[in-house]
């Protein structure tokens, strides 16, 4: 083992004893060429600039309700509309999901959000129907690409379907009386 | 002696301990590199934005019926004598959000004996006095079935007399001792 490390320093020195010089030499060669010995050509592209895309959208009612209905009775419809503009300089896909769901029951029992529908309609030509069924079940809805500076308007229908005239002071749609609901819509933009 | 390379070492047993390469060592490199080129990615690759439409509240109105009768009324012709009439009232009150539609039905008719039927002997006429009184129906007390009240809006109220009378035209010796009862059910509907 020994005589193995002894076999490997002998290597290693002759191998520095080469080398060295070799580096100098090189090292002081290339001092003499870019001293000025030589004439010089330059030129430059400066200001390559590099900025990231921006994605944004406005809402015209961001933050607030996009429709409402106090006092509905089965058979009611309520309607309201919101345009989302793609501001930025991107494209962007869209979608629509809910949040904060809350149900106030009446006195009867009955939740509100068991009943109500909710038809979104992009008002693009020709229409697209986006979601059409309960309120409380729209998931995540896709609301299409827009290219940047594109906008769209959705029409939100409400409906408190009329289920007939109930059997009792309490069932059918008597056990909705006095129930209230409210809920969010957010819209999400991916590029 | 044999030096014995770890069991999971790659490389030849013959190099030097530092030319061999662990196979733990590498392979937590390598997830370090994947898990970096995954974050890579997926991470800052796509931009998001989003809004939100927050407290879209719905409410159902309340619609009630109040009776001073408690919804119904019970027309009971027993022990009246021929010639002689009973009168009764009832007021309605539309208690609701909303107007409706109200109507009031026969739900009950009972004879004693059934037969002969005192109810068709008897007469019963229906009157809205509210103001001046205005006859909305008048016939046989065994033929009523139902009759329209029409529309009351919110909080409107209306007063109703129930007025059963035996004809003298009507009265056999068969009759006596017989007795009538009828129920009779309030309904509103909204519009």
């Amino acid at each position: 083992m020994r005589r193995y490390q002894k076999l490997v320093r002998r290597k290693w020195r002759f191998r520095l004893a080469i080398g060295l010089p070799i580096v100098i030499l090189v090292i002081l060669a290339s001092a003499v060429l870019s001293s000025g010995a030589v004439f010089t050509s330059k030129s430059a592209n400066p200001s390559n600039i590099f900025t990231a895309g921006n994605l944004h959208h406005t809402n015209s009612k961001d933050g607030a309700a996009i429709l409402t209905a106090a006092k509905m009775k089965p058979g009611d419809t309520v309607q309201g509309t919101v345009t989302i503009a793609n501001d930025g300089d991107l494209a962007g896909t869209f979608s629509l999901s809910t949040s904060n769901l809350s149900d106030t029951a009446g006195a009867n029992g009955g939740k509100l959000s068991d009943v109500l529908k909710v038809k979104i309609v992009d008002q693009a030509t020709p229409a697209v129907t986006i979601y059409d069924g309960l309120i409380k079940s729209v998931g995540t809805a896709a609301a299409g690409t827009f290219a940047a500076g594109a906008s769209h308007t959705y029409q939100f229908t409400v409906t408190f379907p009329d289920a007939g005239t109930p059997g009792t002071a309490t069932t059918g749609d008597n056990a909705y009386k006095n129930s209230s609901m409210s809920i969010e819509f957010d819209w999400t933009q991916v590029q | 002696m044999t030096r014995r390379s770890w069991p999971f070492a790659l490389g030849g047993t013959g190099k030097p301990a530092a030319c061999r390469l662990s196979v733990v060592p590498f392979l937590a490199c390598l997830a370090v590199l994947l898990l970096a080129s995954t974050m890579t990615t997926t991470s800052g690759a796509t931009f998001v934005g989003s809004s939100r439409n927050r407290s879209n509240l719905f409410a159902a109105g309340d619609f009630r019926l109040q009776s001073s009768s408690d919804g119904g009324f019970v027309i009971s012709a027993a022990g009246l004598r021929p010639g002689q009439s009973a009168t009764g009232t009832a007021t309605l009150t539309c208690q609701s959000d909303f107007a409706g539609t109200f109507s009031m039905t026969r739900t009950g008719l009972t004879d004693t004996p059934s037969s002969p039927s005192l109810s068709a002997a008897l007469t019963l006429k229906i009157e809205d006095i509210t103001g001046t009184a205005q006859t909305l129906w008048s016939g046989s007390m065994g033929a009523f079935v139902s009759l329209a009240l029409g529309r009351f809006d919110s909080g409107q109220a209306r007063t109703y007399r129930f007025t059963v009378t035996f004809p003298l035209s009507s009265a056999v010796p068969a009759l006596q001792g017989t007795a009538s009862n009828m129920q009779i059910r309030f309904v509103g509907v909204t519009e």
